[in-house]
């Protein structure tokens, strides 16, 4: 109860300030920070890395103005601290090239065929229908606005076509604004288009007095001026365009096409056969043109993962979780390729924040540095990460020696730390190839179960290292050895071109195929190899058996030797990837290679604002920490306690309320909770004590303070229906 | 050489009527015109055009107005203004045209009569006036009166369709522009047709070739007109799109050498098959792009269906509310509850069936919901909970701008449980949408 006093008093006397800052006593701290640290719990992460990230010692002390907190408790030195800020600034500026590079390459194709289609567009081709490109934007809608810039600085900019006008919905209130917003993008002058008669343009620049704003003769005026360029008008998302407004549109830009060259580019979201309903066939006869595809997601998605994960220039890369986590999330929520690079820079930024281990990822490549760099401290905390303890234990059969040079002595340590990132490395690489060469192969086989499951899905599930045995890679190990030769060779010299260890083998296995094969072509017939029989679709066993025979009993020398050569082929392949495909848990320093904390993506791209705001109120145990609000210590289901916050209380009748609440109802449940049984006491005696009244008055207070906020919260308003009863707004879990 | 009558019906056919009809009421120099003209037909009979070219013709001074081009109606009187101004006096008129901007029709005929009064006849064409975006209701007869007033001015409206309630005028001089039956569309689209082969030189455009190109696209256009004039090509314009669209792909086996010019009728069937048949609705709808003519050839996947492209959760949410559309929220229990029994559903919804009448809900349109409703459906249908988040929120949002649902109550703020939001996309795209996440729409849906 003391603490309940405490923190009744607290807000007593700040309930009419506006914002306050809230200065935890050390008391209350030293409960509520492990609280909340339950509240998130995350298995992955282990004792070691706990102790690191653990707020309690993270002092933002901000030494190059970076913000990066000391880490190790307190024990870093300065050094690494900006070492570790550094070399954030330096891996993530090369991924993040890297990615605006792709993300720029995958809009370019479009662009093209959209800059080619307005330079071409004129009246010879589509007469006196208004030139119209329809851009399929696909539903993301955050991507839609770079979109069309690069469309705008594309035509305008670079390929000097002409000016263009970008609308959005919020311009279609009607048509007054929309062609004035036109005019304005085309007479304003801007850089880099006909600068030599800029003197022209100011005067002939809709500055007209006898014209009103939205007279698209000033447009006229200005093409009069500037004979070649054309007028683009883009709609960004036509969807939410407002369709009366738009038809209105087109009729005016179809009226105009004679004296001014417009071109009209409609993005569309959703679909085609979506657009055409709602534009009148009148409308639509108006228009002609050609449609542009931009890239499909899952493209853009695996271009992207493959040049800012696979790659082996990015050193640090995602771990099984987190990959899952990102991948999910685009997938059921998102589908947006910016979200993933957020997603990733995040990655980055937490890892180099709260690991003071991730110091040795700016020193990749150089032994000097990373002796310098590596405290003791460092060392210390490299002897704590969980997968120290099985690379040692490795060691103590064979090596007991180096196995106690390691804990004893730093330096030891540090050259182990240096071959132990070689190798990380060149896991990282060897598995990037094997991917590829996979997905390769997987293409070339069976397309369709390629197109199934994207790169990016396959990687998790290879990091665990259990992907060798799932039914995916056997399917596509097995059909390998039924293709026909003819598929065979082509995948040989498809998978022999990438880079891997195999390449000479597989070369090697290409040449003697095409060998056999001529062969047998010179014979008339085709290359056979015993995986590549027809099942028997005999009824009995035993003819099957003879139907089997008959076909061997037909094959050449050749294709027995094919059938070897197929054989030993898929096997190599198979213990390649099985060797590549292992488990990054088992590499030595794995924790500073692979991100994989889940609760920071989680927590910081799901946020749930709505059930943080239900589990406060109806826990709110969860969230004090003190030993008073049931919640928390109880266990499971906290219940109502009197002692907890008033609305915590009001919410949870409230939960156990029908849709309709007399609030009369609620006030007496109310009541009963906080005075308990003394009201009801007090009830049945008559005698009204004042103590007791002006307690009852004050709690009547707080009873209508806690119902605005509830009403605040959006959790109930007043019913109109019935007089002093309220509409129940909200179903806590939805 | 013929008269200027004569040389206008050969360009114009079958219009003799009306263009004798406007040469006689209005190049007549010793008999006053009439102050108010009207024109009237539907779309693509020619009244503009013939207007015009008649005038032209005569040399009857005239300021053309398109009204479909002006976006209020001051933009008309003042356009209306100036091109008049730019007529009578052509040299003085840009400084006038500065100063003056009639913004009514009283103030555009008070300054006409200015400008007018001294000089000679003016015709003032305004095409298409009752197309006026900014229609008030004495607009029209406002102008149409505008000839009473001023002496010399003859005002010719071009309109759709003529009544007396249009302009307050009992009996304004009116001349109707029939629509073009078959054999007179035929006849204009005959007068240019397009050639069979691509002519390299003037001399090799012979006689005989043009006599073919002639009979051939004729063919076409009857065949066209039989086929598709009740609902498609309409009038002039569409057909002659249609058309159009249809003769390189007729002509495409005389030019490989596999029929002669004369076989028409093997011509035209293998037209049909080839093209009419798969995509006839592209003609009749008039697609923008043609493109999908080809891309019915191949494979239906080289078109993915973008439908596809949304997120997985915005698939079950556009289902969602779908269903909280179409489906009373009474019967939401029965539907959604994980509780309620097979055998009494389908009893219940039996008997239901028997007793009522009521059309299907499908074709009453969409009712609103409320947004906590949907999302309760929402939770409901999914195969695995989730909890909302600031992501179930964002695409809610993304839904909505996208306009597949559209919120419909004007609460302030959108998340807003109580708001009232309708889906904006038909059965059938929900259907797509809803299998490609393996749901099925259908048993959850009221019958």
């Amino acid at each position: 109860m003391d603490n309940d006093s405490v923190l009744n008093d607290d807000s007593g006397s700040l309930e009419h300030q506006a914002c306050y800052i809230y200065t935890p006593t050390s008391e209350a701290s030293s409960l509520a920070i492990p609280k909340k640290r339950r509240a998130a719990p995350s298995p992955s992460s282990s004792k070691a890395k706990r102790g690191k990230i653990d707020p309690k010692n993270c002092e933002a002390r901000g030494g190059g103005g970076h913000g990066f907190p000391t880490l190790l408790r307190d024990l870093e030195d300065e050094s690494a601290v900006n070492a570790r800020y550094e070399a954030f600034q330096r891996l993530w500026r090369d991924v993040e090239r890297r990615t605006d590079d792709v993300l720029a390459q995958v809009n370019d194709e479009t662009l093209e065929s959209v800059s080619t289609f307005v330079s071409k567009a004129g009246q010879d081709i589509y007469g006196e229908k208004l030139p119209t490109g329809l851009i399929l934007t696909g539903p993301n809608i955050a991507s839609h606005g770079v979109l069309f810039q690069q469309i705008e600085s594309r035509i305008q900019s670079v390929d000097k076509l002409g000016r263009v006008a970008i609308l959005t919905s919020k311009d279609s209130s009607n048509l007054k604004n929309v062609l004035k917003k036109i005019i304005r993008c085309v007479t304003e002058i801007h850089d880099g288009f006909d600068d030599e008669d800029e003197v022209v343009v100011d005067v002939k620049a809709g500055r007209n007095p006898s014209r009103y704003n939205y007279d698209p003769e000033i447009i006229h005026d200005w093409c009069s001026a500037h004979p070649d360029a054309k007028v683009v008008v883009a709609v960004q998302d036509t969807e939410a365009f407002d369709p009366a407004v738009l038809v209105e549109l087109i009729s005016i830009l179809h009226q105009y096409l004679p004296k001014i060259p417009f071109i009209l580019l409609l993005g569309i979201a959703t679909s085609e056969d979506i657009f055409y309903e709602k534009l009148p066939h009148s409308t639509i006869r108006l228009l002609r043109g050609s449609r542009f595809d931009i890239q499909r997601f899952e493209e853009s998605m695996e271009q992207l993962f493959e040049e800012a994960v696979l790659s082996p220039r990015s050193i640090l890369k995602l771990g099984p979780r987190v990959a899952d986590i990102v991948f999910e999330r685009q997938k059921d929520h998102t589908r947006s390729v910016t979200g993933f690079v957020m997603a990733l820079k995040y990655a980055y930024m937490s890892h180099f924040y709260a690991n003071a281990l991730s110091v040795v990822l700016g020193a990749v490549g150089s032994e000097e540095e990373m002796n310098t760099i590596l405290s003791d401290a460092h060392c210390d905390a490299i002897r704590n990460l969980p997968s120290f303890k099985p690379f040692i234990e490795a060691k103590i059969p064979s090596f007991p020696w180096r196995a106690r040079d390691l804990l004893t002595s730093n330096k030891a340590l540090k050259s182990a730390v240096f071959t132990a990132t070689k190798e990380c490395q060149r896991y990282t690489t060897n598995l990037a190839e094997a991917i590829t060469l996979f997905r390769k192969l997987q293409r070339i086989v069976s397309p369709q179960q390629a197109g199934e499951i994207p790169t990016y899905e396959l990687y998790s599930r290879i990091l665990w290292g259990e992907f060798t045995t799932r039914p995916a890679f056997r399917d596509a190990m097995l059909t390998t050895k039924k293709i026909n030769a003819e598929k065979f060779h082509t995948l040989l010299t498809a998978i022999s071109t990438l880079p891997s260890e195999l390449s000479s083998t597989l070369l090697e296995s290409a040449s003697k195929l095409q060998e056999l094969q001529s062969q047998k072509a010179a014979k008339g017939s085709t290359l056979v190899s015993e995986f590549a029989l027809p099942d028997s679709h005999r009824t009995t066993v035993k003819s099957g058996r003879v139907r089997l025979d008959e076909l061997k009993s037909g094959m050449t020398s050749q294709d027995t030797e094919y059938h070897k050569l197929v054989a030993s082929t898929v096997q190599s392949l198979e213990t390649y990837f099985k060797e590549r495909f292992k488990p990054y848990t088992n590499l030595f320093l794995h924790e500073i290679f692979f991100y994989d904390l889940k609760s920071p993506h989680s927590q910081v791209f799901g946020a749930k604002p709505r059930p943080s705001v239900e589990r406060a109120l109806s826990r709110p145990g969860d969230y004090l920490g003190c030993e008073c609000c049931g919640g928390g210590v109880d266990g499971e289901e906290g219940g109502i306690g009197g002692s907890q916050p008033y609305t915590a209380i009001l919410y949870q009748l409230y939960l156990e309320s029908p849709a309709l609440i007399g609030i009369y109802d609620l006030w007496t449940a109310f009541r009963m909770v906080c005075m308990g049984d003394r009201g009801g006491d007090q009830d049945e005696d008559g005698n009204a004590d004042d103590d007791e009244d002006e307690e009852e008055k004050e709690l009547q207070a707080q009873f209508y303070r806690a119902l605005a906020e509830l009403r605040f919260l959006g959790f109930v308003k007043y019913s109109k229906k019935k007089t002093d009863h309220l509409v129940k707004l909200a179903w806590k879990g939805l | 050489m013929a008269g200027p009558l004569e040389s206008l019906n050969a360009r114009f056919p079958c219009r003799e009527r009306q263009i004798d009809d406007l040469a006689a009421l209005l190049t007549q120099d010793d008999i006053p015109a009439p102050p108010v003209l009207v024109l009237y037909g539907t779309e693509a009979t020619g009244k503009s055009t013939i207007a015009k070219a008649v005038l032209d013709e005569f040399e009857v001074p005239y300021a053309y107005v398109s009204c479909k081009e002006c976006i209020t109606a001051r933009h008309v009187f003042e356009k209306a203004y100036t091109s008049c101004d730019a007529l009578v006096a052509p040299s003085n008129g840009e400084d006038k045209g500065r100063q003056t901007r009639p913004d009514s029709v009283n103030a555009l005929a008070s300054q006409l009569q200015k400008l007018i009064s001294g000089s000679r006849k003016v015709m003032l064409v305004l095409d298409a006036v009752d197309k006026q975006r900014e229609m008030t209701p004495t607009m029209l007869s406002g102008l149409a009166r505008m000839g009473e007033i001023i002496n010399n001015l003859t005002v010719i409206m071009i309109v759709t369709v003529s009544s007396t309630r249009l302009l307050n005028i009992s009996e304004p001089p009116s001349i109707h522009f029939p629509a073009y039956n078959k054999e007179e569309c035929v006849k204009i689209l005959s007068l240019n047709p397009k050639s069979i082969f691509e002519v390299d030189e003037e001399d090799e455009y012979s006689e005989e070739m043009e006599q073919e190109d002639r009979w051939l696209w004729a063919q076409c256009c009857s065949a066209v007109w039989d086929i598709m004039g009740k609902y498609a090509a309409r009038n002039l314009n569409a057909l002659k799109d249609v058309v159009d669209e249809l003769w390189p792909s007729l002509i495409q086996p005389i030019v490989d050498n596999e029929y002669g010019t004369r076989d028409f009728p093997k011509l035209f069937n293998r037209l049909k098959n080839e093209k009419l048949r798969n995509s006839e609705e592209s003609y009749v709808s008039m697609q923008i792009t043609r493109d999908t003519v080809d891309a019915t050839n191949d494979p239906p996947a080289a078109v993915p269906n973008r439908s596809h492209d949304l997120p997985y959760f915005s698939k079950y949410l556009l289902c969602a509310a779908y269903l909280a559309s179409f489906n009373t929220a009474r019967y939401d229990t029965r539907y959604f509850s994980k509780l309620a029994e097979v055998t009494g559903k389908r009893k219940r919804v039996a008997k239901r069936k028997n007793t009522s009448r009521q059309l299907n809900r499908k074709h009453l349109g969409p009712r609103p919901f409320q947004l906590e409703r949907m999302l309760a459906i929402f939770q409901s249908i999914l195969p695995s909970s989730v909890l909302s988040s600031v992501d179930i929120g964002s695409q809610i949002a993304t839904l909505n701008s996208l306009r597949l649902i559209r919120k419909v109550s004007n609460v302030a703020s959108a998340t807003d449980a109580s708001s009232k939001w309708r889906v904006n996309v038909g059965y059938e795209y929900v259907k797509v949408v809803g299998r490609s996440v393996k749901f099925d729409l259908e048993t959850h849906l009221e019958e």
